[in-house]
């Protein structure tokens, strides 16, 4: 029996694209079939994603052609402040303002995905605040530090930490 | 590994900054105790390669780890221009906006935004650069979405 091949090296250097239509904004991470930016320059409260599975192609949103490709945007609560972090898995994305935590699933369809707020104090207090590891995401809000798993916050910064800062 | 010699407990007294504490300078927690850390020694940019540019003009960089090996994806502001790569390495300007540049020379650069994920063979990216001018009181905003290929 041969060894499979060794995995290609590192990425080194590769063709650079400016995306027209891809929104600038303050986060992005990728959900299932899906890169989603957040924050965005044009509306800080919003989210977008592209098109399902082509990451390069991000079709105006609220046209057919954006439908066709469940490609879409998502405003949420202005009274929670910025959307300043993202994480997603290959089931569900959670999306953190700054006071306020919103789980999206996929569903599919003309929907694509449903928002549900199930946090409304702590946030990401700041974009760039914010770690996914493995399955739980850390971030910081402006109470302090603590980690989101699996629908559930912990304050691992409670007490001195918190106080220290 | 070095061994601490535990004393009585002093509960009466604060958790932090007291005599009967045991300092330990550079170490870090690891799963068997404490081990000493490594501290790094400054570095230098190299200004040949891709790169390409001074020290001096490197005004602000970010990184953030991609692939399965260890690489960094880097943006940075050299020269007034915003530049991305991996490990340092940029790929030619093409003809659509990269690298973005602001129009005038600044003093005061920064990158202030910077975001990675990673999809299908592709490193996507979101960066914004801010310049800040006191006199007259400007501030220029320079942003940047885009994506590099694996090779």
């Amino acid at each position: 029996m041969t060894k499979p091949t060794a995995p290609s090296d590192n990425p080194s250097e590769g063709n650079s694209y400016t995306v027209p239509t891809a929104p600038v904004g303050l986060c992005c991470a990728t959900v299932r079939d899906f890169v989603v930016v957040g924050g965005l320059n044009t509306d800080r409260f919003s989210i977008q994603w592209s098109a399902i599975g082509d990451p390069t192609d991000w079709p105006i949103p609220d046209t057919d052609d954006a439908r066709s490709k469940q490609s879409g945007t998502q405003s949420f609560p202005t009274e929670f402040g910025w959307v300043t972090g993202l994480s997603g898995n290959d089931f569900y994305m959670y999306i953190f303002q700054q006071r306020a935590i919103s789980k999206g699933t996929y569903v599919g369809g003309d929907v694509v995905f449903s928002f549900d707020i199930f946090e409304e104090d702590r946030g990401c207090i700041r974009h760039g605040m914010i770690h996914t590891i493995d399955d739980m995401v850390v971030f910081e809000s402006d109470r302090g530090r603590h980690i989101l798993q699996n629908d559930q916050i912990m304050d691992i910064g409670f007490g001195m930490t918190d106080d220290s800062y | 590994m070095s061994r601490f010699n535990f004393l009585n407990w002093r509960p009466d007294l604060e958790d932090t900054e007291h005599d009967g504490l045991t300092v330990a300078q550079n170490v870090i927690h690891d799963v068997k105790g404490w081990e000493p850390a490594h501290l790094g020694s400054a570095g230098s940019f190299s200004t040949t390669g891709s790169l390409g540019a001074s020290v001096a003009t490197v005004t602000s960089l970010v990184a953030k780890g991609v692939g399965p090996f260890g690489a960094q994806f880097c943006a940075w502001l050299a020269n007034n221009q915003i530049n991305v790569g991996v490990n340092g390495i940029t790929s030619p300007a093409t003809t659509t906006g990269y690298p973005l540049s602001f129009s005038t020379a600044g003093a005061s650069q920064a990158i202030t935004v910077f975001d990675v994920c990673e999809y299908a063979g592709k490193i996507f990216f979101t960066v914004e650069a801010t310049q800040t001018e006191a006199i007259p009181s400007t501030t220029t905003i320079i942003r940047h979405t885009g994506y590099l290929d694996y090779d």
